[in-house]
């Protein structure tokens, strides 16, 4: 699905169609007054006559910068392909060859990236003398180091892809697989990067024409005016500016070309956010407040194209102290984003809108003060489906533990440190004074999300928000993680909320099950009582569980996704 | 390719005999604002690193200007032209030799005496040619002999010499060690003179701090002298709007601005020293490949030039007509010249004088000679500012004859392997920088570069050489000068050198004034406050 | 942030020889690549130093002098077998050993890139971090437009441009600081801004990326559910995660300022080897260039290597993938 352009992407290709046209046709409109020669009128500054002034031989400045877009731009594509030929070569044989000769390129190409590029430019421009095409072979052949260290560590992660495995182990030959499996799969990235190559290049022409290397008399190229006017500039600044817009805006332009190509493909776009504008509500009194007290709650979120999509359409919610309540539903029911939306957890790039969105009698629609700040520290809890992500991996996990007491209960650090230790021995995490020192990725998957549910402990938990806490580990670990989410229940009487696509692993855990789909709540019913659910849906999902008695030879049901009559049936 | 403004191919070479000249820029002025102060620091802009500090062997400006500070020599030229006394107290010349006495008294850096000995073998050591000293060749020549008696110095030249005082008296003298080591004045300095080295950070600066009891200065100057600076420091500074602006910022007290910037100090107020600068002068390689062997080619192409734009901005606006091809202080010989004149821009008769030498019009427009193309390999200095413009107006003029114009823009080394080892070249912005007519005639007369000579052009001209072998051995000063005069017109009939234009480069002063006879004189600084 | 330190065996420690191993060898061949590389330049650089007018004589005996008159084969093992013991041979322009020169030249470059490398540091990190928190999720996206912009022009302002306009007006026009020369703070104020203002807005824009990246994370989520202060979850939460990215940035970062000396020092006046490098060419002065090359290959090798070995102690889990 193509995406539509966005201000900056057409501002950057206006701004290249200048160019672009300044490149044909430069030359046949300013060509004239280019190259006509006024001694009389040499060295002036600027005026409206001549905006950048006129250069020694009385030219006008203005049309010289134009028409010089042309050597400028087709040097720096020069020099720029030249790079990325020679990069992607390197790079790619780099990555295809056998081991022993890989590993030697790869050496070969880091040894490259050790010569300093303007070294290598001014060394190479000396060799081949002081021309444009001895400049852009410099420059281009400075780049290619750059290049095939990019080429050869984006290909290495594609020649390692199981097809590529595949494809060698079928006998194809090392430039075969280069050219059919591995160059088109680095093809994205790299004219990403060529982009932003281009706008370093233009740079290093200005530096090479800075110490008179680059394009020599009579032929002019941006570096090679800034430089003359650089000479002039105390007296005539345009002289040396105007040429110095050229080159900064171009480069700006190749640069900015980059990040437009980058954007399309795939990289998420920050998107404008509005907040809830709902009249603040009497809060209840803390104390007797119900722990989650939702009506109506809907979600909707801006997407790339500025507009809105709502993804929870009026949700009511009630959770009393203690209580486990399961949220089941399939992905995109809604279920995960109303259970951020009750924790005010949702990013910037939300809209929330509810008649109540109450946590602890706390309206989640607001921004917190100070107060309210200190209760869902230390009240609420969160515990989010990957392990491998939801713990932060510089910081140790006694550190993580501790910081919300710290910072809202004022427990002292050795308090803190005690109270961690004894919270990881609850979730059963063996060893606990070593484990609190130790960094995340030292720990299990299960043994994180325990230590997840530790950090839940740490302070006086009313409400336990668990987002699919079991799906990304496998059985006998979700028992132990579940088991530990039972234990801090007990130890503290706090509510939990348990997300989760599993009916059996809810219905086995929770009091109570909500049944969301496609961003509304379609049943809610006792867990004990399931068995007597009404709504299709829900029965689906009930059925989609096997147990000792389903015929395996028999396919399980499957729900269809975009199944009407099942939202009827809600609708009824 | 450093940007270094001075032409790389400033050929230097010595001096001689000076008449009653005017002396170039003697519109020092200066003095008149503020009162003399001594003490203090005197900075002067270097526009680029000497590299090795040697009185000896060093031949760029930059160099030879470093060994003012360090050095001496037996007689002073002054701003105006004039000898008098420095080491020597007094001469006597005959036609084959010159009788130096030397002032009572005179020490070394290293505290030894400078005996008259020391300056006999100053002398050797020049004539030495195996040493290669930069005065060997043109102020000493191979046959001369020193000897020393008392107080009292003899050189004699193996044939009659009219200019003996102003070459023999114009090198600068070593003391004893330092001749014994000549290696040792590569980074150190052992003259005579007022200031010696005392701190060098080669590429940045070079310090010379002022010493006691010196006593012989030219003009009676004394270490006590007023004015004087305590220290005199050359601050190497390649870029000329860098030099402009620290002597705008008070940091330097000296600087050569030959550039735009010139504008800038000179709204400011500054007064300046000028020194002659042949910066648009044009030497044709006459080598029987190149089509510029030919005289008519040469004629055409200055004949094609519109000589009034190309001097304007060789000179960046500040155009001079050329007087003599000896263009450096003492200027010997050129005062009641030039006996030339360069000839009016005529492109039809430069059009017509290219047929006439073979090279005619293609059906493109281009010309060529039996399926040759008329190109010409033009040189300029890339360090050179008004070079590049002033090279592009040339080739546009020729170019519109009908001349493919190649520009070829030369760092030192680029000059070098052009010149003297490919050859290279047609002809281009190359300039002679020679004090008399006896050192120009180095460039135009006997070897060519291939055997070892100075004639690089290869130059071949039979009325020039003829009327430099009678001058050579004329019986006087002024007998010689008239033959050389006549001489350097034959060089410009043939269009052996084109001297489009010069222009007097000044170099600044700021809160301090001095003379400068092709080169800052020490004893002449006078800071003031 | 708790770290243990590197013992002997440990994955670590390996890393750290081993790297240090390959830089031993890239910089044994950046040394053969040099002397046979620099053969290739044409010119003499006897003649260039000498001057045309000097006696064929006195070329041929420097020429000797120098040793520029053996094979090169010899001229090799001669140049290697001075290395061993820090002679890098002698410049043929100064005719000073090239050991005296660099030694000289190099504290200065190397104070200058420092400084310039700390300021980008130093000022990328609040300004990437303030940009990409008061832009995240779309927020104030006007101010994030302006300040990416300004900050992609920054990028592309080349430094010796940038050098000459800071002088135009900070010293020529209000006098207020020194044109060029180096000697007190006060010189060295403009040619480190000029140098660092490129590599800042580089970083800034590296760390404004990564800081959205890390801000929609999980682990940062989580820190906000615990209501931490803003100082706690951007300080401690967010920002040791964007330090690897913005570390191997930096290390783009301060090889380019070495190679960025040259065209600064030229504008500057600073002598330091970045200024030597470029009229060494010009001069073919082969010995000055190879120990310049040969200087310039160990910084960027060093700056490599001290980058990864940064990462080896903030980010463990870089080395321990490299294992």
């Amino acid at each position: 699905m193509a995406r539509k352009l966005t201000p900056q992407g057409i501002a950057v290709l206006l701004g290249l169609l200048v160019v672009a046209l300044a490149v044909v046709f430069g030359d046949a409109l300013f060509g004239e007054a280019a190259t006509a020669r006024n001694i009389a009128e040499r060295q002036e500054p600027a005026s409206l006559a001549h905006p950048f002034g006129t250069d020694d031989l009385g030219r006008d400045l203005l049309a010289r910068v134009v028409v010089a877009t042309r050597l400028s731009v087709l040097l720096t594509l020069g020099a720029t392909g030249i790079s990325v030929a020679g990069g992607v070569l390197l790079g790619v044989l780099a990555a295809v060859l056998p081991a022993a000769a890989r590993r030697v390129a790869a050496a070969f190409i880091d040894l490259l990236l050790s010569f300093p590029w303007l070294l290598l430019a001014l060394f190479f421009s000396v060799i081949w003398g002081a021309t444009a095409s001895g400049a852009m072979l410099a420059v281009g052949f400075a780049g290619v180091p750059v290049f095939a260290r990019l080429v050869n560590t984006l290909a290495a992660s594609v020649a390692n892809a199981e097809y590529v495995h595949v494809a060698r182990m079928l006998g194809s030959s090392p430039l075969r697989t280069a050219v059919r499996h591995v160059l088109p799969n680095i093809v994205p990235p790299l004219v990403v990067n060529t982009a932003t190559h281009a706008s370093v290049t233009l740079l290093s022409f200005a530096a090479l024409s800075f110490l008179g290397l680059g394009v020599q008399a009579p032929e002019y190229d941006w570096g090679r005016l800034l430089n003359e006017g650089a000479q002039r500039i105390y007296l005539d600044p345009m002289a040396a500016i105007g040429p110095g817009i050229a080159i900064v805006l171009t480069g700006v332009l190749f640069a900015l070309l980059g990040e437009v190509l980058s954007e399309r493909g795939g990289r998420g776009q920050a998107v404008r956010a509005v907040r809830a504008t709902t009249a603040p509500k009497p809060v209840p009194a803390a104390a007797d407040a119900p722990v989650v007290d939702v009506a109506a709650l809907r979600v909707a979120f801006r997407t790339a194209d500025g507009s809105l999509v709502e993804r929870v359409h009026g949700v009511d919610l009630h959770v009393g102290d203690g209580e486990v309540v399961g949220i089941v539903g399939e992905s995109g029911s809604g279920k995960s984003v109303t259970a951020m939306a009750i924790a005010g957890l949702l990013g910037p790039d939300a809209l929330v809108t509810s008649e109540r969105l109450h946590f602890s009698g706390i309206d989640m629609t607001r921004p917190p003060g100070p107060a309210e700040r200190r209760t869902l520290g230390l009240e609420q809890a969160m515990i989010f489906q990957d392990p491998q992500s939801s713990l932060n991996p510089a910081l140790s996990v006694g550190l993580q533990l501790r910081e919300a007491s710290e910072t809202h209960a004022g427990t002292s650090r050795q308090d803190a440190a005690r109270r961690a230790v004894e919270k990881l021995r609850l979730v059963r995490i063996p060893e606990p004074e070593r484990r609190v020192r130790q960094l995340p990725h030292e720990f299990s998957g299960g043994m994180r999300q325990r230590a997840m549910i530790a950090m839940g402990l740490m302070g006086s938990p009313r409400l336990i928000v668990a987002d699919e806490p079991t799906t990304a580990l496998d059985v006998t670990v979700q028992r132990q993680v579940l088991r530990a989410l039972r234990d801090a229940q007990r130890a503290t009487g706090a509510a939990i909320l348990l997300i989760s696509h599993d009916i059996a692993l809810v219905s086995g855990f929770c009091d109570r099950v909500v049944v969301m789909r496609g961003g509304v709540v379609v049943e809610e019913l006792a867990a004990d009582r399931l068995h007597e659910a009404r709504h299709p849906y829900t029965r689906g999902l009930i059925a989609c569980v096997p147990d000792l008695t389903t015929d395996r030879a028999r396919p399980l049901p499957v729900l269809e996704a975009a199944d009407e009559e099942l939202l009827e049936g809600v609708k009824a | 390719m450093t940007r270094n403004p001075r032409a790389a191919a400033l050929v230097a070479a010595g001096a001689a005999v000076a008449l009653t000249l005017a002396g170039c820029g003697s519109g020092a002025g200066g003095g008149s604002t503020g009162e003399v102060v001594s003490g203090g620091t005197f900075t002067v802009a270097l526009n680029d690193d000497p590299g090795s500090l040697s009185p000896l062997t060093g031949v760029s400006l930059v160099q030879r200007g470093l060994v003012r500070y360090g050095y001496e020599s037996l007689a002073y030229i002054t701003a105006d032209g004039e000898i008098v006394p420095w080491l020597a107290e007094s001469w006597q010349e005959t036609p084959t030799s010159i009788t130096y006495t030397l002032k009572q008294g005179i020490t070394c850096a290293d505290d030894t005496r400078f005996t008259a000995e020391t300056a006999a073998a100053n002398v050797a050591y020049q004539a030495d040619p195996a040493h290669g000293t930069f005065w060997h060749g043109s102020n000493i020549t191979a046959g001369m002999t020193a000897t020393a008696d008392g107080a009292t110095l003899t050189i004699t030249s193996p044939e009659p010499n009219p200019f003996l005082l102003a070459s023999t008296g114009a090198v600068e003298m070593v003391c004893q060690a330092g001749l014994d080591d000549p290696e040792s004045l590569a980074d150190a300095t052992n003259g005579t003179a007022l200031y010696s080295l005392t701190a060098a950070m080669p590429g940045s600066s070079y310090t010379y701090t002022k010493r006691d009891g010196y006593t012989w200065g030219p003009q009676g100057v004394t270490s006590d002298t007023p004015g004087l600076p305590d220290q005199i420091v050359g601050r190497v500074v390649t870029d000329e709007a860098t030099a402009a602006n620290l002597l705008l910022a008070d940091e330097l007290n000296a600087a050569s601005i030959a550039g735009a910037d010139r504008k800038r100090i000179e709204a400011a107020g500054l007064e300046s020293v000028g020194v002659l600068n042949p910066i648009g002068e044009m030497l044709f390689n006459e080598r029987p490949d190149r089509p510029t062997s030919d005289e008519r080619v040469r004629r055409a192409l200055t004949l094609a030039l519109d000589r009034a734009a190309v001097g304007e901005l060789v000179t960046d606006g500040e155009p001079e007509e050329s007087v003599s091809l000896v263009n450096k202080t003492p200027l010997t010989c050129v005062a009641g010249g030039p006996l030339w004149q360069l000839p009016a821009t005529d492109v039809a008769a430069a059009g017509a004088l290219l047929d006439e030498a073979g090279w005619v019009r293609g059906p493109d427009g281009q010309r060529s000679r039996d399926g040759r193309p008329l190109t010409i390999r033009f040189l300029y200095d890339g360090g050179t500012p008004s070079h590049a413009a002033a090279a592009e107006e040339v080739q546009q003029e020729w170019n519109a004859l009908g001349i493919t114009t190649e520009l070829v823009a030369e760092d030192p080394a680029g000059w070098s392997s052009d010149l003297y080892q490919s050859y290279n070249w047609d002809t281009g912005f190359i300039q002679i920088t020679p004090g008399s007519p006896v050192v120009l005639s180095l460039f135009f007369l006997g070897e060519t570069s291939e055997n070892g000579g100075y004639n690089f052009m290869a130059v071949e001209n039979p009325e020039y050489e003829a009327l430099a072998r009678q001058a050579f051995t004329a019986p006087s000063a002024e007998a010689a000068c008239g033959l050389w005069q006549q001489a350097e017109r034959e060089l410009i009939e043939r269009v052996d050198v084109f001297p489009v234009a010069e222009t007097e480069t000044p170099t600044y002063m700021s809160r301090a004034t001095f003379e400068m006879p092709g080169a800052i004189t020490p004893t002449s600084i006078r800071m003031l406050g | 942030m708790t770290v243990a330190p590197p013992h002997p065996g440990s994955p670590r420690t390996a890393f750290v020889l081993r790297r240090l191993a390959r830089a031993v060898v890239s910089l044994a061949v950046v040394l053969v690549a040099t002397f046979f590389l620099v053969q290739l330049v044409p010119g003499d650089p006897v003649r260039a130093a000498l001057g045309p007018t000097a006696p064929p004589e006195t070329v041929e005996a420097l020429r000797v002098q120098l040793g520029l008159d053996l094979p090169l084969g010899e001229q090799f093992t001669r140049y290697v077998g001075g290395l061993v013991t820090g002679d890098l041979g002698v410049s043929v322009t100064s005719q000073r050993p090239v050991a005296t020169v660099l030694a000289e030249r190099l504290p200065t470059t190397l104070l200058l890139a420092v400084l310039a490398f700390v300021v980008a540091a130093v000022g990328a990190f609040p300004i990437g971090v303030a940009t990409a928190v008061s832009a995240y999720g779309g927020r104030r996206r006007t101010i994030d437009l302006a300040v990416s912009g300004l900050l992609g022009v920054l990028v592309a302002v080349p430094n010796f441009l940038l050098a000459v306009l800071l002088i135009a007006v900070f010293s020529v026009g209000l006098g207020a600081l020194p044109p060029a020369g180096w000697g007190g703070p006060a010189n060295a104020v403009l040619p480190v801004v000029a140098l660092a203002v490129g590599p800042l807005a580089y970083l800034a824009r590296i760390v404004h990326v990564e800081m959205l990246r890390v801000l929609a994370t999980p682990y940062v989520t989580t820190a906000r559910s615990k209501r931490l202060p803003p100082r706690l979850l951007y300080v401690r939460h967010a920002l040791p995660n964007i330090v690897t990215a913005s570390l191997t940035a930096g290390g783009v970062v301060l090889t380019g300022l070495v190679a960025g000396t040259v065209l600064v020092e030229t504008v500057f006046v600073i002598p330091g080897i970045g200024s030597t490098i470029v009229s060494s060419i010009a001069e073919r002065d082969y010995p000055l260039v190879q120990g310049l090359v040969l200087v310039y290959a160990a910084l960027v090798l060093a700056a490599n290597l001290l980058i990864d070995l940064a990462l080896a102690v903030l980010d463990p889990r870089s080395a321990i993938a490299e294992a």
